[in-house]
């Protein structure tokens, strides 16, 4: 028996088959290679990409709007709102406006305004406050959050003064006090029959003692971000200022044509 | 011979099979490079894209970012506004002392008797009415009256009466205290 293979079917010829292999593993590799590559990091790249496009649109569509509507305000308008709420909440203890409305106050309801006291408080500067400065290693957000509380804070200043006049003028003054620009709020009232001060008195004069807080608020450090949103007034903050816009403002009123002297004192009479 | 007329026919049946699956696996192969490679060509464009657009928007972001600022002073009074309205809100809504009873229950005590003090301060929920009768009658007619007020005004609550007599005028002295709730 002859087991030998013919000539046509030898090892090599079976072997040369492998040749049909080299493009698959080479395809394999390639693959493998475009996975690890390409694909996977392309991928979540593609992922935060497509994240910072739509942030992207959200704050280009915000920005439109921002400036859309900055574009509508009317300026002259609004500086004329803003002229008139520094007068309603000044940005600093403004006294000398308290005291101009006082005293207009009790001109109008003939009442006496006298002993008047203020307590000036602490010093608004934050450099002069040792507290004020930041320590080292402190954190900055902690240290924004502190700046953004105090920008929000509504601030006072006490003050007291003495009312003496008819029962009648010195209820009035006060049903009025809180309708007064600046903004003010009663603390104390004490209410005292003016012969129990003063027996030179009259029986139906009165004299009150009055303790009051004078509201204002310092201005603001910083302006917000550009990209920051802007929130329209809503119509209960526009129906407030009409309302504060009515409180009673009393003003100094200087006469321009003030005649102090002569212009030429050797001039002939 | 026979037999190996048999293996001669198995290794060529064999050889054509692995021909087959070896030109299956080519095509296989090619097939699959290409769409990997269609699949990186589309990735890459997306990528671009993306890029791209990501860019533009950039740019327009920036253009209105220049827009805004050109309007940051109306913005700066604009956010004040806003500000001291908010400001204004919680200053208006500040609890005061209850001066429009006070008033006039000060007015009413001064029929009856002689007030030597109405007070009220911020914080406390009542006033304080101290003074004097001349005699018991009048100090009777006085109550009977605050009564009247309290019933009037539903916030009205007497809280505390201090009565006493002095030796030398007979006149009575009285200390009397309000509540008030605050719903009027």
């Amino acid at each position: 028996m002859n087991l030998e293979l013919p000539q046509d079917v030898n090892i090599k010829s079976v072997l040369a088959i492998r040749k049909y292999l080299y493009l698959p593993v080479l395809t394999v590799m390639v693959v493998v290679v475009l996975l690890i590559a390409v694909i996977t990091p392309n991928i979540r790249k593609i992922s935060q990409l497509r994240k910072e496009v739509k942030l992207a649109k959200e704050q280009l569509v915000g920005l439109e709007e921002k400036s859309n509507f900055l574009a509508s305000i009317d300026e002259p308008n609004l500086q004329d709102q803003l002229t008139n709420l520094e007068r309603i909440l000044p940005a600093n203890k403004d006294v000398f406006s308290l005291l101009v409305s006082l005293n207009g106050l009790a001109v109008d309801h003939g009442v006496a305004v006298g002993n008047f006291k203020t307590v000036p408080g602490s010093i608004a500067t934050e450099s002069a406050t040792a507290s004020a400065r930041p320590e080292e290693g402190e954190p900055v957000v902690a240290q924004r959050q502190e700046s953004a509380r105090k920008q929000a804070d509504l601030d006072t200043l006490d003050v007291s003064f003495d009312l003496v006049g008819t029962f009648e003028g010195i209820s009035n003054f006060i049903l009025n006090l809180e309708r007064l620009k600046p903004l003010m709020k009663l603390n104390t009232l004490s209410i005292v029959p003016a012969k129990a001060r003063s027996d030179t008195s009259t029986a139906d004069r009165v004299s009150a003692k009055v303790g009051l807080s004078l509201f204002y608020a310092p201005l603001p450090e910083q302006l917000g971000a550009v990209g920051s949103p802007i929130i329209p007034l809503a119509d209960s903050e526009l129906t407030l200022y009409d309302e504060l816009s009515t409180y009673s403002a009393y003003e100094i009123t200087v006469p321009t044509s003030l005649q102090i002297g002569r212009e030429d004192p050797f001039a002939p009479f | 011979m026979k037999s190996s007329i048999n293996l001669l026919q198995e290794a060529q049946q064999i050889q054509a099979r692995l021909r087959k699956f070896g030109l299956l696996l080519q095509t296989a192969s090619i097939v699959t490079l290409a769409i990997f490679g269609g699949f990186v060509f589309l990735l890459l464009s997306y990528t671009l894209i993306l890029n791209r657009q990501q860019n533009s928007i950039g740019e327009a972001i920036d253009e209105q970012k220049q827009i805004v600022e050109g309007f940051r002073s109306a913005e700066s009074k604009y956010l004040l506004v806003k500000q001291k309205l908010s400001l204004s809100r919680k200053a208006v809504s500040e609890p005061s002392i209850p001066y429009d009873l006070l008033i006039p229950l000060y007015e009413l005590t001064q029929t009856q008797v002689t007030v030597g003090e109405a007070k009220s301060e911020r914080g406390q929920t009542f006033v304080g009415l101290s003074g004097q009768a001349e005699d018991v009658f009048s100090l009777v007619q006085f109550l009977d009256s605050l009564d009247a007020f309290a019933r009037e005004h539903q916030a009205v609550r007497v809280i505390g009466k201090g009565f006493s007599r002095s030796g030398g005028t007979g006149e009575y002295r009285f200390e009397i205290a309000f509540e008030i709730s605050g719903e009027q």
